[in-house]
Order: structure tokens, then C-alpha cells, then sequence
């Protein structure tokens, strides 16, 4: 009997604690424009796993989006207005979830796009499913691998510039901030991309008169990357390029680097320097450069300080990783409304004959075909932030090679 | 160059090894005396990293202060943990098990839906880095494995000195002989209970330091934790000491000659050969 009470009691609590979290999760109705029809988008971010802290700002960034679009009366294809609903599934950081997350929303929510999701392993994962149903993907992030992009994979376009196209601008800057430096170290995570990456960085470096050292890999489930850096430094390298991964990782890594006495400079590719600069701390943050923004410089785009404010107002914080999906979400909803159709094989035949779209970082433009064989990757000039004795600084604008 | 390189993969080895041992004192700690297989303590160790850092970064107390609040609240919870949780399926493997996967899920969404998933760090306890003879260390990670060595001892003491600490002992040993000695098996296991989990508290605000916060962090150091206390022997909370050490030293040394995921592989790989040789563990007693 007191067994039963026991257990009748903590189911209670458990019910009132699920409760209780339930009312959190309780969203406001969204005003969309009256006589509009909806277009539900798909989102793959990952609400679960190492890199739900990052993908929870994405998500953020996407639904700021909604509400700036649906507040300017949404899109109109064939002079009808519709507003737009994103739709998100849980990725949960690895391949499976992203196979079930697009399943999910192909086949349940019947999207015909969808934007994300981020990790190679993950754009993988999706392609698979959303490939063969022909729906139209904007993912955030990717290596470039010919599984991830390219001929194979003509439903995916991308809305950034990423490792591969950021190499030489990185190696260019490099060497006109510090003529000095000659060997370059390179951790990655081992994600599947790296045997495709490290000839190309290689090559790059050669191009460049920079010697590319072994690529060191790491896992993504590391939590402490000390033994990682040390065999990094065992090359003895003048600069460390910290090529993919989050800010978890990269702050971990700089972190390790600077407490094993490496002062030289050192590169991320996208990752929130605000993030990275939190867990490294102030003392490990410095000479570090990333491609990302200082969200209160004045050289900020117009459009980069508007979402800064509604992401303040909204969320309480402002992050450049809003940016970052904001982006996506905003360049596929203006190739839908260029093509006039809510057809995914129109809107991708209209998108790449497009020379140019209007990105929130600036002016962009459509390439891709060069290098990767597919014109479906929207360029822009990177931004360049550094981090400095635990401050995050603007450096610059600079060009990134049409791929 | 070389041994300059094996000294810092030895200081990398020792402090790995203290993170480990921190980590998995207290899930050996309740798998010795009450036979629970606390999945939940990863959450337990998440949860005492938001603790302190709520309190350090939000409320501006004191970190060390915070650390020592974190393990109270934190160790308070376990009262709950064992009355409600864990006692009403004593004795039953699997029921104590899928209760605490279910509170795995059941915490680990409550943070995530309550505080988000952001980036958070607990400010640093003791910044700075000593060096010598070409070797680093970061003075926080010298302070986790002091503070690591110092709880190992106090438990050892407490377990072998005070009555309770006898009384853990004798049910871990024979829980039923324990019982009819007059042993009362359930205060005993409320206050180991309460141990495990401020041990795990101040292992997560040590670790949310030195890493970083979010609602997942224990998934993979219960996986280590898992690992020593299986290397160790269960029942053996002395031999937690020997297997982190062992664990340390092949998670540091592993990753100069293998790549990536290579490392995760061998070093279970490893671990597998030696429970082949010795199924009861490296420390631990025949049943």
C-alpha cells in the first residue's frame, strides 16, 4: 500500500513537472496577412545533441524571418499574397535525425522546401530523402563534398559561401596580416568531409606559397580537446586553421591552444565569435578570426541592424547567427517569388539562371558552377571579425572568388 | 621534442583522468551500495553546472561560493531522487533503470525548454596558466584535479572512519546481511544518494568551467563515467582511481597517433580486451 501511495505521488510530481514545462512551450498566434494563403517551409534544426546550442539561434533567426516577412505582407506569387509558415523538425545533431526530420516533413507536413540543415553528415542524411521527392533545400552549411552538393544533388542550393570557398581569401589575409607565418596547422572535425577537404587546402596553400600542414581530426562527440591541439602543435605551426565545426568546439580549441602556449593567429570558418569568445573566455580570446559579424558595428548592413533590433526585442539578445538563417529563409523566399511558381524543379530552374539576389549581408551573386558543377551557391563579401583580448572587433569586408 | 611531448601527454593524461574520476565517484558510488545503474547521473552532473552557473553568472555570488551552493541544492535533490525515484523499485534492476533514462529525458528537456540551449560557460574558478620544463597547465584544471584528488580522499575516509561510511561498506558488501545487522539500508542509501549527486554537481560546475553548458553535456562523460567504473570493478570505489588514470592516460595518448573518431574506437577497444582478461574488473572481486 505505501508502495502504491509512493508511486501514485511520484507520478504526480512527474506529471505536474511536464506540466508545468508544457506551459513554456505554448506559442502566441502569429498575424498573417488577411486573405493570405500559407506556404509552409520546412526547417531542419537540431533541438537536440551538441549542436542544439548553436541550431537554437538558427531556429530563432528563421522564425524572426516569418514574422518580418508576414509583416510586410508575405510573398505574392501570380499577383496572390501568401504568408509563410516554417515548420520545424528536431534534426537532434546527427544524420538519422535529419533522415527523420526531412521524412517527416516530406512526407507528413508535404513541404516542397525546406531550409537546413547545417553538418555534412546532416546534408547527407536529408539529401536522401528530400533528392528523389524533388523538394527544393536551402542548407546553411555544407563542405561542398560532390555528396552533399553538386550534379548529384540538383533539388540543393546553398545560401552562403563555405570552407572550401573561404580557403584563399583566408590564406590571402593570412599573409598580408602576418607575411611571417609559413606553416599552417589544421584541425577538423571528422565528419566524413576531410579526405576531401585537406587536398584542396593543400593545393590552396601551394597557390598561395603556404605550407598546409597534416589535417588533425577530431571527433564530435570530444568534450575535452587538449590532446588534439597538442598533437596540432607538434608541427609546429605559425597559424592554426580551425576549419568547420561550433563554437563549442572552436572555443574548446582556442582555449587549448592558448594554454598550451600557442600565441600565433588563429581561424575559424563560421562560427558566432560572441559564442566562441564565451567559451574560450576573455584570456584565450585574441588573435583569432572568424567569418562572421560584430553585430553593433556601424559597418553593419542596414538590413543586418534590423534584425539585431527585432532579435533584442523578441529573444532578449542579438546573435549573428540570426543572420545566418534570416539569409537562407530570405533568399528562397525571393527565387520562389522570381520564379512566380510554388513548384520546387520551377523555382530551381528559375533561381539558377538568377545572376544576382539580394542577401542580407549585401549584394550577392548565383555561381557555383566552376567549381562545383551546379550554379545553385549564393555568394557575398565575407565578413571578417576578429577576436581581441575578449572583445569581439570588426576587421573587414572582403571579396570571395565567384565559385 | 619528444619527451617534451610525452611530459605534456602525461599532464594532459592526469587531468583528463581527474575529470573522469570526478565524474564517475558517484555513479559508483550508488552502483556499489543501492545496485543502481544511475544513467541520471549525467543529467544530475548537467544540472549542478546550471546550478552554479545561475548563481555565479546571473546572481553575482561568489563562484566558489556558488560551487559549494550548487553541491548542497544539488545533493538535495537526491533526497527526492532516492525517496521517490529510486526506493519505491529497490532491488529491482530494471525498473531503477528505465527510471532513470526516464529522468534522463524528463531533466534534460526541462533545462532545454526552461534555459535554452545557448552557448553558457561558468566563469573561469582559477584563470591563468603555469609553465615549465615545455610544459602547460591551466591553473582551473590543476584546481579540478586537486579538488577531485581531495573528494576521493574525504570519501575513502568517510567510508572507511564514520559509521555511515561503515554501514555503506557492509551493504555494498552483502545487503541483506547489512539488514539483518540493523542496518537501516534506506537512510544509507538516502545519504549516499545525496553524495553521488553533490559529487555530481561540483563535477558539472568544475567541467561547465573548463568546457562549457548545455543541456546534453553529461551524455558523453556518463559514457566515461560508465567506462571506469566497469574498468574499476563494481564495488570498488578505491579502483575508480586506477581505471580514470588508465582511461586518462589512453584518451590522451590515443589522439597522437590516431585520427578522429579512431581514438573513441580503441580506447573502448581497449577497454573491452581487459574486462576479457579480468570480467570483474581491474580492481574489483570475484562474485
Amino acid at each position: 500500500m505505501k508502495t502504491q501511495r509512493l508511486l501514485k505521488l511520484s507520478g504526480i510530481i512527474l506529471i505536474a513537472v511536464i506540466l508545468v514545462a508544457s506551459l513554456f512551450m505554448v506559442k502566441p498566434a502569429k498575424t498573417a496577412p488577411a486573405n493570405a494563403k500559407t506556404l509552409k517551409i520546412g526547417a531542419i534544426v537540431s533541438k537536440v545533441g551538441f549542436a542544439s546550442a548553436s541550431e537554437t539561434l538558427i531556429w530563432n533567426g528563421i522564425q524572426l524571418f516569418e514574422e518580418w516577412i508576414n509583416k510586410k505582407g508575405g510573398i505574392k506569387i501570380k499577383g496572390e499574397p501568401y504568408s509563410i509558415q516554417f515548420v520545424a523538425e528536431d534534426g537532434q545533431s546527427s544524420a538519422d535525425g535529419a533522415v527523420s526530420a526531412s521524412t517527416k516533413l516530406v512526407t507528413d507536413d508535404k513541404v516542397k522546401f525546406i531550409v537546413g540543415p547545417v553538418m555534412p553528415f546532416m546534408v547527407i542524411g536529408s539529401g536522401s530523402v528530400t533528392e528523389p521527392a524533388k523538394v527544393l533545400r536551402v542548407v546553411l552549411y555544407n563542405c561542398k563534398t560532390p555528396e552533399e552538393y553538386g550534379p548529384k544533388t540538383p533539388y540543393t542550393f546553398i545560401a552562403n559561401d563555405c570552407t572550401v570557398d573561404f580557403t584563399t581569401p583566408d590564406l590571402q589575409f593570412l599573409k598580408e596580416k602576418f607575411p611571417k607565418v609559413k606553416n599552417v596547422g589544421v584541425l577538423t572535425p571528422d565528419d566524413g568531409a576531410a579526405p576531401y577537404l585537406e587536398p584542396i587546402v593543400k593545393q590552396k596553400g601551394t597557390e598561395e606559397g603556404l605550407n598546409i600542414l597534416p589535417f588533425v581530426l577530431w571527433p564530435l562527440d570530444a568534450t575535452d580537446f587538449t590532446s588534439y591541439v597538442v598533437k596540432a602543435l607538434s608541427y609546429k605551426p605559425d597559424a592554426l586553421f580551425m576549419i568547420n565545426g561550433w563554437p563549442i568546439h572552436m572555443g574548446a580549441m582556442l582555449k587549448a591552444a592558448r594554454e598550451l602556449g600557442f600565441t600565433g593567429p588563429a581561424f575559424g570558418c563560421h562560427e558566432d565569435p560572441y559564442d566562441i569568445d564565451t567559451v574560450a573566455g576573455p584570456a584565450a580570446s585574441t588573435n583569432f578570426y572568424v567569418h562572421n559579424l560584430q553585430v553593433d558595428s556601424p559597418a553593419m548592413t542596414p538590413m543586418i541592424k534590423e534584425i539585431m533590433k527585432l532579435g533584442q526585442a523578441k529573444y532578449g539578445r542579438q546573435s549573428p547567427t540570426y543572420v545566418w538563417a534570416w539569409n537562407a529563409a530570405y533568399c528562397l523566399t525571393q527565387a520562389i517569388e522570381k520564379a512566380q511558381s510554388l513548384d520546387p524543379t520551377v523555382v530551381k530552374n528559375s533561381w539558377e539562371k538568377m545572376k544576382s539576389i539580394d542577401t542580407a549581408y549585401g549584394p550577392g551573386r548565383i555561381g557555383g558552377i566552376k567549381t562545383y558543377g551546379i550554379n545553385h551557391n549564393v555568394s557575398y563579401k565575407t565578413p571578417f571579425t576578429s577576436l581581441k583580448d575578449g572583445k569581439v572587433v570588426w576587421v573587414e569586408w572582403r571579396k570571395v572568388p565567384l565559385p | 621534442m619528444v619527451s617534451g611531448l610525452l611530459a605534456q601527454v602525461a599532464v594532459n593524461a592526469l587531468m583528463l583522468a581527474s575529470m573522469y574520476i570526478l565524474m564517475a565517484l558517484g555513479f559508483a558510488l550508488l552502483l556499489s551500495i543501492m545496485g543502481v545503474l544511475n544513467f541520471a547521473h549525467a543529467v544530475i552532473y548537467m544540472a549542478g553546472g546550471y546550478v552554479c552557473y545561475q548563481l555565479a553568472a546571473v546572481y553575482g555570488i561568489n563562484q566558489w561560493l556558488s560551487l559549494v551552493l550548487s553541491a548542497v541544492i544539488v545533493g538535495s535533490f537526491g533526497l527526492f531522487l532516492e525517496r521517490f525515484c529510486y526506493r519505491p523499485f529497490f532491488g529491482d534492476v530494471n525498473r531503477t533503470m528505465v527510471m532513470s533514462l526516464a529522468l534522463i529525458v524528463i531533466l534534460e528537456s526541462t533545462v532545454n525548454i526552461l534555459v535554452g540551449s545557448y552557448v553558457r560557460s561558468v566563469p573561469s574558478f582559477a584563470p591563468g596558466v603555469m609553465r615549465g620544463g615545455g610544459v602547460s597547465l591551466s591553473v582551473e584544471r590543476l584546481v579540478t584535479f586537486v579538488i577531485g584528488a581531495l573528494l576521493m580522499l574525504a570519501l575513502i575516509l568517510f567510508m572507511q572512519k564514520t559509521k555511515i561510511g561503515q554501514q555503506m561498506s557492509a551493504i555494498s558488501q552483502e545487503s541483506i546481511g547489512a539488514v539483518l545487522q540493523g542496518i537501516n539500508i534506506y537512510r544509507v542509501s538516502a545519504v549516499a544518494t545525496v553524495i553521488a549527486c553533490a559529487l555530481a554537481a561540483v563535477a558539472g560546475s568544475l567541467m561547465g568551467a573548463i568546457t562549457n553548458l548545455n543541456p546534453f553535456m553529461g551524455d558523453q562523460m556518463l559514457v566515461k563515467a560508465i567506462e571506469v567504473v566497469i574498468l574499476a570493478g563494481i564495488g570498488s570505489i578505491g579502483g575508480v582511481v586506477g581505471s580514470g588514470l588508465i582511461l586518462g592516460t589512453i584518451d590522451s595518448f590515443l589522439p597522437l597517433v590516431l585520427s578522429g573518431c579512431a581514438t573513441d574506437a580503441l580506447g573502448l577497444g581497449i577497454v573491452i580486451l581487459i574486462l576479457l582478461f579480468r570480467p570483474q574488473g581491474l580492481f574489483g572481486h570475484e562474485a
